[in-house]
Parts: structure tokens; C-alpha cells; sequence
């Protein structure tokens, strides 16, 4: 249900719920550490798939 | 997590190895450990909590180690818990030991703990104490521990329990944390992008700047060119003029040279004729001063000449003349041929030349003797002439080199003509002229090239920098489209935040309600309980008023009436929880009533997947255990086996069911 929910959310806000799902389970899977190295992989995700929607806006 | 054992070894009140088996199953998910005041009930619950989440800034780890054991000379103690965690058996031991060797006066700052975690036998992070928190921290947040292990006493604080740890307590077991985090880490690199491309955009603003800046100079160069262009012109021009002028004065430079060297040839002349003329006067002097004695010295030599030529021939004797006039007389001459008239001629000729006579003897001796007296005045004659001669030689020869070299002044002054040599020397000024004019020209295209090449450098930069800049422009249109990506995550997020809060507090209301109503002693008065924005707990009253519990508030439900909303609260959240952990309740009967009790003791099998709780036998009545009886697996008995002041808690008795 509340997969559901963030599904309907990335949509609402013209994200890819893939995108969402795979940040979600970085943060779940640091959550629990002090350190938490893990905005070089957020950083890579958004900016590829930044990159992504303009190769796709470029060639639908 | 489901913990299937937990030892002790020397650990507070328990003295040497006590171990606690938890074995769970179906129906029987129940664990009670019987303990009287001061036996071990709150060293088993502290126990737990020390070895997953290590001593508190203030516990003394010497005072955490069995006093007897510590008098018989063990300053060692630990807790281990072997637990089932997703499938996977560990154990977490965290033990206290002396810090280097034994010593006679011991204290708390000389003991440390050591962390040791095992996932199927092998180590994690051995190294790494926190990442060793992190494993733990992962099975139940430190942070959200005390929803899952606590003390039924005090209970009741979590029904006003306010604060920035209580939310984040809260927001770690409804699995919101991960959500915030997120958000929180979004925001954070749309911010930082969002500074990327305002440093881009600024450089953007420098770019047209540059821009400006470029064609400004573009101008310069394009002027300095054509500068550099006329200032070549003018060289060239100039240098064309000078060709053209040489041309022409080349012809005058032969000439000139003719002129030069017919200046030259006149001047050596002129010098020559005057060198003649001292030497012309030498000689006139030594001959006016010599005259006599050099004619007489050339006359001696001649009549000395004379004389030797004279004395050189043999006198005819009159002997010698009558032999030959015999030898006239016969037939054959005296060289053995035949007498000839040619032959008789010589002879005759001979003979009359020859023939001496006394007068010519007398001559001859006058002649010899004054020879002999003028003799001693030869050498000074000879050297007087030799004087007049060499002047005469030099003469000679000087005449003829002057002579010779009027003639070669003479073939040049032919040759050279009509030389204008003014023309010529207009044509050098002009030459000199044009020669300083390409020299100006050559200065100011230097000073130009200077300006060009400084210019086109200046340009070759900006150039780069428009490159880069240029990059910049493509750059902060990736930024934009980066942060426009990570806002729609954020917003993603926080609207997923704001649902799943929703969901949530909708969740535990529901269950925490559920919990509330069934144990309870006033469900008329109460409809449920509620949970705001900040997760504080309401309580929604029959007539659908909503009220908050606050620190001291008159209106606030009784102390036990607390502890249920609280407990109801905890079950809530443990049932809404992401996490898996078992409830550990130290005296969770107390300080309830009658009624409360058997409602509590009735819902305690259902907190969770798996109960241990604590208790005194006074509070466990047989009333209760009977209530609870088909839910336990096993009871534990705890008593004090020592008998001095200080505690030797072990197990006495284990009832297995």
C-alpha cells in the first residue's frame, strides 16, 4: 500500500517511481548508520537520471 | 530479532555464569524471569541494554562487575546475546575487563568494554566500533530501544514524553526517519546544486562581460592589424625607395669611387712630387758640395780605366819587334799557318800599337804616380758620387712613379667625366632619409606588434574563458536540470512523507486504540487515542473532544490510566513498526491497579513476537499467571545465593513449559 503510495507520488511529481524506490532503499539501508556515505550514489541517481529525461525529451 | 539466550557472567547482581534460554513457539511466545527486590530483575533489563547499546557516560564499569566476584579477584564480566536476527544467528557479547595488568587499587577509569559481534560465527567489523553500532542499531535504533525494552514503572512519561529525541524515537520505528533522511539529503544536494548553478549563472554574467570584453578587442586587433599592415607598406614602400636609390647611386658610387681614388691619386702625387723635390735639393746640394770631387773620381775611373786597360797589355819590345818583323818576312805566320797579308795585317797592327817607346814609358810612370796621389782622395769621390747617384736614382724612380701615376689620373679623370657628385649626395640623403623613415616605421610596427600580440593573447584567454565560460552555460543548464530533478525528489519525498505520516499515525492510532480500549478500566470515557503532527498522544474523549496530556495538567488521567494510554501507545507503535524486536518489560504490572493488571497481563502475549518481562511474584499473582500461563515457554526464578551485603544472583529454578 504504501509502495502504492510512493508509485503515485513519484508520478504526481514527473519522477520515476524507480528513481524514488532506489533512493528509498539507500536510505533505508543507512538509516540506522552514524556515517552515512551515500550522497555520492544519491547524486550519480539524480544526475543520470536528470540526463535520462533530457535524452528522452530530446528523442521521445 | 528474536534472542534465544542471554548470559550473564558476573554482570551486577549475577554472580558467575547465569544463562537464560528464550525458546518461543506457537502460542508460547512468553518469558518470565521471577525475582524479588533486589535480586536481578532490573540487572537482567539494564543487562540487555548495556550489551547492545555499551554503558551510559556516567556508569562506572568496576561497580557493573559482581562485587563478590570482584573480592574473589575476577575483575571481569560480560553479557551475551545469542539472537536469531533475519534468519541468521549472532551473538552480541559486550564484556568488561581491567585495562592492562592487575593492580593492587583499582578503579572505574581502569576498566573498558569491548563490542564483539558474531553473524555465523564470524566477526563483523571487528575493528570498527561503529560500525558495529551500526549492525546494532539496525536490529533495534538505540534511539527507538525504549519502546521495545522498558521499564513498566515509569511508563507512564511516555504519554507526556515531548522533545526532539522522543519524535526522532518515533519517526525511527514507523520507518519515517528513512523518509525525513531523505528529504533532509535531497534538500541538501538541491541546495548545493542550486549553488552550482548560481556560480555558474555568475559566471554566466562574467561571460557576456568577456563577450564585450571580446569584441572590444577583437576591434583592437582588427585596428593594431591593419596598423601592422601600413606600417609594413611603409617599410616596404621605403625600402623600395632605397633599392631604387641605390640603383641609381650605385652608378655614382663608381664614379665616386674613380673620384676617390683620383683624390687619393692626386694627393700621393703631390706628396711624391714634393718627396722629388727634397731629394732633388739633396742632390743639388751634394753636387754643388761634391761637384769637383765626383767629376774627378768619374775622370779617374775612366783614365783609371784606361790605364788598367793600358797596363793590361804587354809592351812590344824592340826585340819583340824585330822577331816579328822576321816573322813578316817568312812564310808562315807564328800560329803555324801560312803567312797571309791578312795575317801580316794583324802583325803590323800589332806592332804599331804596341810598340813602346821611351817617351811613352816617362808617360806611363807620370801617369802611375799620379794616379798614386789621387788614390788616397778616391774613396771620399766614390762615396760623394755614390750619394749624387742614389739622389739621382731615387730621382729616377720617383719621377717615374709620379709619372706613371699622373698617367692613371689622367685615364680617371677621363672615366670619371662629368660627375655630378651632388647628385649623389642628394641621392644618399634620400637614401638616409628613406632609411630613417623605414627605421620610425619598424619602431611603431614593433610598438604595434607589441600591442597585436599582447591583444591576440588577451583575446586567446578571453577565448578560453569563453570556452569555459561557454561550458558553464551548458553547465548550469545541467545544474538547473539537475536541481529541478532533485526539488521534484524532494517534493516526491515530502509529499510521500506527508502520506506516509498520515498512514502512519492513522495506523497507530488505530492500533494504540485498539490496544487502549481492550485493556482500559474507562472505555466509556474514551473513544481511542489519537497522535498529532509532532506524534504527541490526544485522547478523544467520548463527546469527540480531542485532549492533550500535558506535564501537571489537572485534567490528566490518573498515573495508572497514563501508564495504559502509554503502554497502549508503545503497542501502537511496535505494531506500526518496521522493526522486529522483542519486548522486554521490566515490572510491567507495577503501579497498576487490580483492574488494569488483569487487562495488561491479558494483552501482554500480543505486545509482540516474543515477551520477556520481569516481575515479582507479588505482582504476578497467581491471578494473573493463570492468565497468562498458556502463553509462557519459560519461567525463570532468581534468588540470592550469597550471603553477604552484596548479591550472588543466580538461577534457581527453570520451568520449561
Amino acid at each position: 500500500m504504501m509502495e502504492d503510495l510512493l508509485n503515485q507520488t513519484s508520478i504526481q511529481n514527473k519522477i520515476d517511481p524507480n528513481v524514488v524506490s532506489q533512493i528509498l532503499d539507500i536510505e533505508r539501508k543507512n538509516v540506522y548508520k552514524k556515517r552515512r556515505n551515500i550522497f555520492g550514489d544519491l547524486r550519480k541517481l539524480i544526475e543520470d537520471n536528470a540526463e535520462a529525461e533530457v535524452a528522452d525529451n530530446d528523442h521521445p | 530479532m528474536i534472542i534465544r539466550r542471554i548470559r550473564f557472567d558476573n554482570y551486577r547482581a549475577y554472580y558467575g555464569e547465569v544463562v537464560f534460554d528464550f525458546p518461543i513457539e506457537d502460542g508460547r511466545n512468553v518469558s518470565i524471569i521471577f525475582a524479588n527486590n533486589d535480586i536481578g530483575k532490573t540487572c537482567f533489563f539494564s543487562g540487555i541494554l548495556f550489551c547492545l547499546y555499551g554503558n551510559r557516560d556516567n556508569d562506572n564499569l568496576q561497580d557493573m562487575i559482581n562485587v563478590n566476584a570482584q573480592r574473589e579477584g575476577s575483575y571481569q564480566s560480560s553479557v551475551t546475546i545469542f539472537a536469531e536476527q533475519e534468519g541468521e544467528e549472532i551473538s552480541i557479547t559486550r564484556d568488561i575487563s581491567l585495562r592492562g595488568g592487575m593492580k593492587d587499587d583499582v578503579s572505574g577509569k581502569d576498566f573498558r568494554s569491548t563490542l564483539v559481534i558474531t553473524k555465523g560465527d564470524v566477526p563483523i567489523a571487528a575493528n570498527d566500533e561503529s560500525e558495529k553500532m551500526d549492525y546494532i542499531n539496525s536490529i533495534v535504533h538505540e534511539d527507538a530501544a525504549q519502546y521495545f525494552f522498558f521499564d513498566g514503572e515509569k511508563i507512564n512519561d511516555y504519554s507526556v514524553a515531548d522533545g526532539p529525541e522522543y519524535r526522532e524515537a518515533i519517526a525511527r520505528i514507523l520507518g519515517i526517519k528513512e523518509v525525513e533522511n531523505a528529504i533532509d539529503d535531497l534538500k541538501r544536494i538541491a541546495k548545493e546544486y542550486e549553488k552550482d548553478r548560481d556560480e555558474c549563472l555568475k559566471k554566466q554574467n562574467t561571460y557576456n562581460d568577456i563577450l564585450q570584453q571580446k569584441e572590444t578587442l577583437e576591434s583592437s586587433v582588427q585596428e593594431f592589424e591593419r596598423l601592422d599592415n601600413a606600417y609594413q607598406t611603409e617599410i616596404q614602400e621605403g625600402n623600395a625607395l632605397i633599392a631604387k636609390h641605390e640603383e641609381e647611386l650605385k652608378r655614382f658610387t663608381e664614379i665616386g669611387e674613380k673620384v676617390i681614388k683620383k683624390q687619393e691619386l692626386a694627393q700621393k702625387i703631390k706628396e711624391q712630387e714634393r718627396e722629388l723635390n727634397l731629394v732633388e735639393v739633396e742632390r743639388q746640394k751634394l753636387f754643388q758640395k761634391n761637384a769637383t770631387i765626383i767629376l774627378g773620381e768619374i775622370l779617374f775611373e775612366r783614365f783609371n780605366r784606361d790605364r788598367s786597360g793600358k797596363a793590361a797589355t804587354p809592351y812590344l819590345s824592340g826585340t819583340v819587334q824585330r822577331y816579328l818583323e822576321h816573322l813578316l818576312a817568312g812564310p808562315k805566320c807564328i800560329c803555324g799557318e801560312d803567312m797571309t797579308p791578312e795575317h801580316s795585317r794583324h802583325i803590323q797592327e800589332y806592332i804599331r800599337t804596341n810598340l813602346v817607346t821611351d817617351e811613352s814609358i816617362i808617360i806611363t810612370r807620370e801617369r802611375e804616380a799620379l794616379f798614386n796621389a789621387i788614390t788616397k782622395y778616391l774613396p771620399h769621390g766614390i762615396e760623394s758620387k755614390n750619394a749624387f747617384l742614389s739622389c739621382c736614382e731615387t730621382v729616377f724612380k720617383w719621377t717615374s712613379e709620379i709619372n706613371t701615376l699622373k698617367g692613371e689620373l689622367l685615364k680617371l679623370k677621363r672615366e670619371i667625366g662629368s660627375f655630378n657628385e651632388e647628385a649623389g649626395e642628394k641621392i644618399q640623403q634620400d637614401i638616409q632619409r628613406a632609411e630613417k623613415k623605414i627605421k620610425e616605421a619598424e619602431y611603431r610596427k614593433a610598438q604595434n606588434d607589441l600591442k597585436l600580440y599582447d591583444a591576440r593573447t588577451e583575446l586567446k584567454n578571453l577565448e578560453t574563458h569563453l570556452a569555459q565560460y561557454s561550458q558553464a552555460n551548458n553547465e548550469s543548464a545541467r545544474c538547473q536540470r539537475k536541481l529541478d530533478y532533485a526539488q521534484r525528489l524532494e517534493r516526491t519525498f515530502e509529499d510521500y512523507l506527508g502520506q506516509l505520516l498520515e498512514e502512519k499515525r492513522k495506523t497507530v492510532e488505530e492500533k494504540a486504540t485498539e490496544v487502549f480500549m481492550r485493556i482500559t478500566n474507562n472505555p466509556k470515557k474514551y473513544r481511542g487515542i489519537c497522535i498529532n503532527s509532532d506524534y504527541r498522544l490526544l485522547l478523544e474523549l467520548t463527546d469527540g473532544e480531542q485532549y492533550e496530556i500535558e506535564p501537571g495538567r489537572m485534567l490528566n488521567p490518573s498515573t495508572g490510566q497514563s501508564k495504559v494510554i502509554s503502554l497502549s501507545y508503545i503497542a501502537g507503535l511496535n505494531k506500526s513498526s518496521n522493526y522486529a524486536a522483542p519486548i522486554i518489560i521490566d515490572n510491567p504490572l507495577g503501579l497498576f491497579s487490580d483492574e488494569h493488571r488483569e487487562a495488561i497481563t491479558s494483552y501482554l502475549p500480543y505486545f509482540g513476537k516474543q515477551i520477556i518481562f520481569m516481575v515479582s511474584s507479588g505482582d504476578l499473582t497467581d491471578k494473573y499467571r493463570k492468565i497468562i500461563e498458556p502463553y509462557v515457554k519459560t519461567e525463570y526464578y532468581l534468588d540470592n545465593t550469597g550471603d553477604s551485603t552484596w548479591p550472588k544472583s543466580t538461577i534457581v529454578h527453570k520451568e520449561v513449559y
